[in-house]
């Protein structure tokens, strides 16, 4: 008896054991890599009162090193469906599609224009609603096109198209702030504010489009087509309402303290040619005056900027001169924001600006007597100043054009 | 009571650190930014103070009555009919707590991440492992959350410090703009998803020094920063708007995370903290329903209990929680005053009954003698 009963123990602990082992492999909801099909760009557009949605899928094999073999195929795929609603278009994918879509690693979304003029929150829903979108990929209006054009268009220098978008948004957005990225968290907040209207990147395809959509144009160095950002687009409310061109763009820029550099340049006072100053620190600051019964905005951009290029015989080893390019700079800076601040109250009626923010988070109780900011925007004034200061010259003192003997 | 297992101070700070952070980690900051808007983490501050009252009278009914546990106050409160009525009451409304939780768990794992698992599958899982750490006893899982306790703190270090820069302090403003009214009622609805009450089960285990009602407000408070830290980086990432939408919104502010394009999306070290400490809470919530249990029916021991009790668990579970939706609406609605009759309004009974009856006992030494013995 003792004996079975000795038995009997170790067996039900392998048993035990055993079955243990089946949960240890952890595979209820498994997805292999190679079941899946990586979307890195998605594109959304309207087709009548349809969504035709576009997705571009890495092709795994093409994309990896061994570059010698890759010419044949294709390094990303795009496949095209309609819905009614976006997750019923791209459930119809699947009938063109091998593998189940997978958006974790989505780099890019482009909302055509037709979309952004209809309204955006509509299709945004989904995204972010689903568990497999994160919140790191940037936001963008085709410009004069159609989202799913742009997707089917190559790249040069990145086989991945969505990729090179990404990386392009981020080094232009850092070094020249005419651009803008905006990722999904950053839309629906400025959506759910009432004194901050959203606006996105515009994209658009420079060069001829018909040519673009084959890997043989990667075999010529001066590129056929390309995806350029331009400028942004100015939502009222989810509609989209204008566009922002370059000096706009660096316009909201600068009020929302998001330029990290960008260049400027000055036409000199008295010789033919240009200065280029380089904005290496800006900050701008509202301070908004509700003592009357429209609230004053006076907005102070502090900048440092740095002499980057002279091209005419400017003496800048005199302080004067510096003095004098700072005012300059100045009045560039100013009616550059003045211009900007004008077309949106008067032309484009939309504050992306924040001012309403502003005068919310300042003066609460000002704020909720105030029952339409849109309209009250339009008749506000907004005072500017800049105050800039030219710390560095660079590493020579003269300019290449002084020392030219004639 | 034979053979009480003892736990150190610190232990037991360890476990309340735990106990606070469970469930609410994860899901308070929505409704405090629901509520309060950008004052939501003013709420979590004004919650925390709330707790740290609340655990007051705890302390005052742990030092009148060191030995006993919840249930065998009510008895020696209200003697035998009444006090096991009240204590049933408070048995069944561990048990219920700690079904919600299991719930809890497993709707968050199927949204998230494992949404092709069956839920039961998940919750039994989980189960297995709460039963597993209960009938171990409080000694072995006391040690485990003793263990896990820097992990826990690293993990949430490493949560917290990527964040730090992207905290846009105007997300924070205008402060008190819609007065203190809804600051109060979010701070109420957050401290009803503590209920520490449950660790007045628990307190006869503990070695009693001078310090050790410092070590049960310590832990609170411990616990109340994480989680005021925590409400104060959703809101302040996401703003208040982006935080009241989100389900799970201290997941999606871990999504945020990225130091230069290579440490990203280490949000699962979200899921181990969150996993983490509402096992811990689980496993104390039933022990405490099992202890409860065994001293209203004398049991002299209650280890066959424990499977069967947290099978029932699981049943319990998926019939309390039939759609995230409902449980969001009741929690957020009927929660916090229903969950104050246990937390609150009961243990404050007990104290003033028991403040009475100390008076009385001590004018008359023999008949609490007795009392002494029959408990």
């Amino acid at each position: 008896m003792m004996r079975i009963i000795s038995f009997i123990r170790p067996t039900l602990v392998t048993l035990v054991l055993l079955f243990l082992a089946l949960y240890l492999s952890a595979c209820w909801s498994r997805h292999e890599l190679n079941e899946l099909s990586i979307v890195v760009g998605l594109g959304i557009d309207k087709k009548g009162d349809r969504y035709n949605v576009t997705a571009q899928i890495v092709n795994p094999s093409q994309v990896s090193s061994k570059q010698g073999t890759s010419s044949n195929f294709s390094p990303v795929i795009s496949y095209e469906a309609t819905g009614i609603s976006i997750p019923e278009a791209l459930s119809r994918m699947t009938a063109k599609v091998a593998r189940q879509l997978y958006f974790s690693h989505l780099r890019i979304l482009i909302v055509g224009e037709e979309v952004a003029r209809s309204g955006i929150s509509k299709p945004l829903d989904f995204i972010a609603r689903n568990r497999q979108m994160r919140t790191d990929f940037y936001l963008v209006v085709a410009k004069g096109t159609s989202a799913g054009k742009i997707l089917n268009m190559y790249s040069p220098m990145d086989p991945i198209p969505a990729n090179n978008l990404f990386t392009k948004l981020e080094t232009s957005d850092k070094l020249w702030a005419a651009t803008g990225k905006i990722t999904l968290d950053k839309l629906i907040q400025d959506l759910s504010r009432q004194g901050k209207g959203p606006a996105l990147t515009a994209l658009e395809i420079v060069g001829n489009p018909t040519k673009g959509d084959s890997v043989s144009s990667a075999h010529i160095i001066d590129p056929v087509v390309i995806l350029k950002y331009a400028g942004m687009v100015a939502f009222k409310y989810d509609k989209m309402a204008g566009w922002l061109n370059e000096n706009d763009t660096k316009v909201l820029n600068y009020i929302q303290n998001s330029i990290v550099q960008s260049t400027g340049t000055l036409s000199c006072p008295n010789s033919e040619g240009t200065v280029s100053l380089q904005v290496v620190h800006s900050h701008a600051k509202i301070h908004v005056n509700t003592k009357g019964e429209l609230p004053e905005f006076e907005l102070t951009l502090k900048t440092e900027q740095d002499v980057t290029d002279i091209s005419c015989e400017l003496d800048i080893s005199k302080p004067e001169t510096l003095v004098m390019l700072n005012q300059l700079a100045d009045k560039k800076l100013e009616s550059m924001l003045e211009n900007t601040l004008h077309k949106f109250q008067k032309q484009v009626k939309t504050d992306i600006f924040g001012f309403g923010d502003e005068l919310h988070r300042s003066d609460p109780k000002k704020w909720h007597s105030i029952k339409d900011w849109d309209q009250t925007f339009e008749k506000v004034k907004i005072n500017v100043h800049s105050i800039c200061t030219i710390k560095r010259i660079g590493t020579t003192i003269q300019s290449v054009s002084k020392e030219t003997k004639k | 009571m034979v053979n009480k297992d003892m736990l150190s101070v610190r232990t037991f700070s360890i476990l309340v650190i735990f106990f606070t952070i469970g469930t609410s980690i994860l899901i308070t900051p929505a409704g405090l930014a629901l509520e309060a808007n950008q004052d939501g983490w003013l709420a979590a501050l004004l919650g925390v103070g709330l707790n740290g009252l609340m655990v007051l009278i705890y302390i005052l009914l742990g030092k009148r009555h060191n030995d006993k546990t919840l249930v065998e106050m009510c008895h020696a409160a209200f003697g035998k009919w009444a006090g096991n009525v009240l204590g049933i009451c408070f048995v069944l409304f561990f048990y219920l707590l700690a079904a919600l939780m299991v719930g809890d768990l497993g709707y968050f794992l199927t949204t998230q991440n494992l949404p092709e698992t069956p839920i039961e599958v998940l919750q039994i899982l989980f189960v297995i492992i709460i039963v597993f750490a209960v009938r171990a006893g409080l000694v072995v899982y006391s040690r485990a959350a003793q263990i896990f306790f820097p992990i826990l703190i690293c993990f949430f270090g490493l949560l917290i410090l990527p964040i730090l820069p992207k905290i846009n302090i105007n997300n924070f403003e205008p402060m008190l703009e819609y007065g203190f009214m809804p600051i109060v009622k979010a701070g109420f609805s957050f401290s009803g998803l503590q209920e520490m009450v449950v660790l007045l089960m628990l307190y006869p285990y503990v070695k009693k020094p001078a310090s050790s009602n410092g070590g049960f407000m310590g832990g609170v408070l411990v616990g109340g920063i994480v989680l005021i830290v925590t409400s104060m980086g959703c809101i302040g990432v996401m703003g208040a708007s982006v935080t009241s939408n989100q389900l799970f919104p201290a997941y999606v502010l871990a999504k945020n995370i990225s130091i230069g394009h290579f440490l990203e999306r280490i949000e699962g070290l979200m899921i181990f903290i969150w996993i983490m400490s509402i096992v811990m809470k689980i496993v104390i919530t039933l022990d405490a329903s099992v202890i409860g249990l065994g001293q209203l029916l004398k049991l002299k021991d209650t280890k066959p209990f424990i499977i069967p009790l947290g099978f029932g668990i699981v049943v319990l579970a998926l019939l309390c929680y039939p759609n995230t939706i409902f449980i969001q609406d009741f929690l957020s609605k009927n929660w916090a005053p229903f969950a104050s009759i246990f937390t609150l309004f009961l243990p404050m009974l007990l104290l003033v009954v028991l403040l009475l009856q100390k008076k009385k006992v001590d004018e008359n030494p023999i008949s609490a003698s007795t009392e002494k013995q029959k408990v």
